[in-house]
């Protein structure tokens, strides 16, 4: 009661207003590829540093919300994530604009990013602590194996063969390794190219594998008619809004907590409350990949989640939760605070800013959502002759601004034909995306769990020993296993045997 | 036997080429290698996924191979309209000359002059349609991003 009395104080007419304006910028930052939300809050920290914190955080959190959720607009309307975090919501989102039902696909994307971004504000308000602590005993070894269960689940979800998906995953891996190691300095597969030293441009491969990649496609099969007859229908009737409530709340869940592992994040987390949603929704509106509207629900409602998530080791003990809060926390050194253990007893006042502002985002997410986003449908009614030229410049401008690079530009367009050819061979590209996020989390924990094993006593016992470990690796075990058809069918058999066996002693 | 066309050949042919990538990224791998402690080395994630890799590979080739020699002819294709290399490699070919004439003429001729004959390639053959996207629609995108979000374009 208190903690609501003292956000409801914070809030007056200017809050609201920069709140209202933070969402409204996100809003296109979010769903323009090649502008991100790190981008824009990192633009608000040097804009707003004269300005007071609570009017900063207001704006700040307004674009982080909003941001966060309008990825999946590109991604459902013209099949381009408008970030990572957004690429599995292309999985089901762009399926459903091309059977006619973008606007529901975006109706259930702004409903149920606004319950994953309530939740995660929710955890952060009443148990932000034991959160803290429980991720914070995560071991390198943990994160590695997180990141590796996200890429096997992926991996089998998005290819017919199984193998191919993880092909593509692990070729997304050896191609995040490109670049200078951040532990020694040397150059790995840079080929003497000083373009290749930064890495390659994670930007540039997600608009070229999914954006660019989509333009060939469409023009090598000239099916040049808009991408669906119709819109569809503009509301998300009560009884739906009820009905995928508790898909949302479970990928809420795992938003959240994996939002409180830092360096983690929203990709990670979409694929694994994407996985279990295929495991656990039993009659899907499609089969998932194919238009399920539960696809779009639990990777948007879990990524949005992870906003909330993020920002509780960043408040709580000054570790940010990935990218933006690392920005953030920036942000309040600018300011002169301090975040940590110590922030709630010099500024308490300060976490009901964050909580007031966080809520009022969701809310501005909510309505702009309701009134700006279903109007955009109409793009899938443009015929595509039209759309596909439109796309391919907005695909060059979205790469060339993220670092002002041509070099990039021509990587989008090889990762486009890559995609192109890719998609054409049945090679999922999400795995490969995705390897090129994790990839470089993986390796310096992978590295980082090694040295810590190799100077214990036992090196397995090390690396396995924990509770949190064994349940991680037989994760990783059993969604590598269960891809295999042979095992599948054996494990199916198993099952079978049990269940008959218990029904026959009843 | 079954034909070269058929998918599981072309996954023969995957596999192959794969192996080949895996054997590149493995080599260029070792080339990393400081000589010190492995567990360091940033050899060590590279050398692993290409090990990976190259095992994924010859499951793949295993896998076309066990299904050639069961005579299974593999899954039918149909993934909608056939795809035309000719178009789309005629696309990516202009797509490459505007980004080589981007640095060179600027945004706003070089867009306009890509997305006329883009809208050619595709099929649009109403000049009024041609010329209204062309000429308006990067100077929208030039405001919007140049102007409005202070993002520089080519």
């Amino acid at each position: 009661m208190e903690i609501l009395v003292s956000m409801l104080s914070q809030v007056d007419f200017v809050f609201v207003l920069l709140v209202f304006a933070g969402a409204f910028a996100g809003l296109f930052v979010g769903a323009i590829p090649g502008l991100s939300v790190t981008m824009a809050t990192a633009l608000l920290v040097s804009i707003t540093f004269t300005w007071s914190v609570k009017n900063a955080l207001a704006v700040i959190l307004g674009v982080f919300v909003s941001g966060v959720y309008a990825g999946a607009v590109s991604a459902i309307l013209i099949n381009i994530p408008g970030a990572p975090s957004s690429v599995v919501t292309t999985l089901d989102g762009y399926p459903m604009a091309r059977k006619g039902e973008a606007a529901l696909a975006l109706w259930a994307a702004t409903f149920h990013s606004f319950v994953g971004s309530v939740f995660g504000f929710l955890v952060l308000m009443f148990v932000a602590r034991p959160v803290t602590d429980f991720a914070l005993s995560f071991s390198a070894m943990d994160y590695f194996l997180l990141a590796l269960f996200g890429l096997t689940t992926i991996g089998t979800l998005t290819a017919k063969n199984y193998l191919k998906g993880g092909i593509c995953a692990v070729l997304g891996l050896l191609l995040s390794m490109v670049g200078i190691d951040p532990f020694s300095g040397t150059a790995r597969y840079s080929f003497g190219l000083t373009d290749l030293q930064g890495g390659i441009p994670l930007i540039a491969a997600l608009i070229g594998l999914f954006g660019f990649a989509e333009v060939l496609d469409q023009v090598a099969r000239g099916t040049m008619s808009a991408i669906a007859e119709k819109a569809g229908r503009m509301r998300y009737s009560f009884r739906e809004m009820i009905r995928y409530l508790p898909l949302s709340l479970r990928s809420s869940v795992i938003g959240t907590f994996i939002g409180a592992l830092p360096g983690a994040g929203g990709p990670v987390a979409s694929i694994i409350a994407y996985d279990q949603a295929r495991k656990s929704v039993k009659n899907p509106t499609r089969p998932f990949g194919e238009g399920a509207v539960e696809g779009v629900i639990a990777s948007e409602a879990a990524n949005n989640a992870c906003i909330g998530g993020a920002l509780i080791p960043m408040l709580t003990l000054a570790v940010p939760g990935d990218a933006v809060t690392a920005v953030m926390l920036a942000a309040f050194y600018v300011h002169g605070l301090q975040p940590g253990p110590l922030l709630f007893v010099r500024t308490p006042e300060l976490f009901s800013v964050v909580l007031a502002a966080g809520f009022l985002a969701c809310f501005a997410m909510l309505v702009l959502g309701m009134t700006v986003v279903p109007r955009l449908s109409g793009i899938v009614l443009v015929p595509k002759r039209i759309l596909m030229p439109l796309v391919t410049v907005l695909c060059v401008v979205g790469t060339y601004a993220v670092n002002s690079s041509m070099f990039d530009v021509g990587f989008m367009f090889c990762f486009g034909l890559a995609g192109f050819l890719m998609r054409s061979r049945g090679y999922p590209a999400a795995p490969l995306v995705l390897g090129l996020v994790l990839g470089g989390m993986m390796d310096s924990n992978l590295r980082r769990a090694v040295n810590m094993a190799l100077a214990g006593d036992s090196v397995f016992l090390e690396l396995f020993g924990r509770p949190t470990t064994l349940v991680l690796s037989f994760l990783v075990a059993f969604s590598v296993l269960a891809a295999v058809p042979a095992v599948k069918e054996r494990i199916g058999a198993a099952v079978s045997r049990m269940l008959s066996v218990f029904g026959s002693g009843r | 036997m079954t034909n070269a066309r058929s998918p599981w050949a072309g996954n023969l042919r995957h596999g192959v080429f794969f192996l080949a990538v895996a054997a590149l990224f493995g080599r260029q791998g070792f080339a990393v290698h400081d000589g010190g402690q492995w567990s360091l080395s940033p050899a060590l994630f590279p050398l692993i996924l290409s090990g990976g890799l190259a095992l994924l590979s010859f499951a793949l080739i295993g896998q076309a191979l066990l299904r050639i020699r069961a005579g299974d002819e593999g899954p039918s294709r149909k993934d909608g309209a056939p795809i035309s290399p000719m178009r789309a490699s005629l696309a990516f070919l202009l797509c490459v000359l505007y980004a080589l004439a981007l640095p060179r003429t600027g945004f706003l001729p070089s867009s306009a002059f890509f997305l006329a004959l883009f809208c050619l390639l595709v099929g649009e053959r109403r000049a009024a349609r041609i010329a209204a996207l062309s000429l308006v629609s990067p100077a929208v995108i030039y405001l919007l991003f140049r102007h409005g979000l202070n993002v520089l374009l080519p």
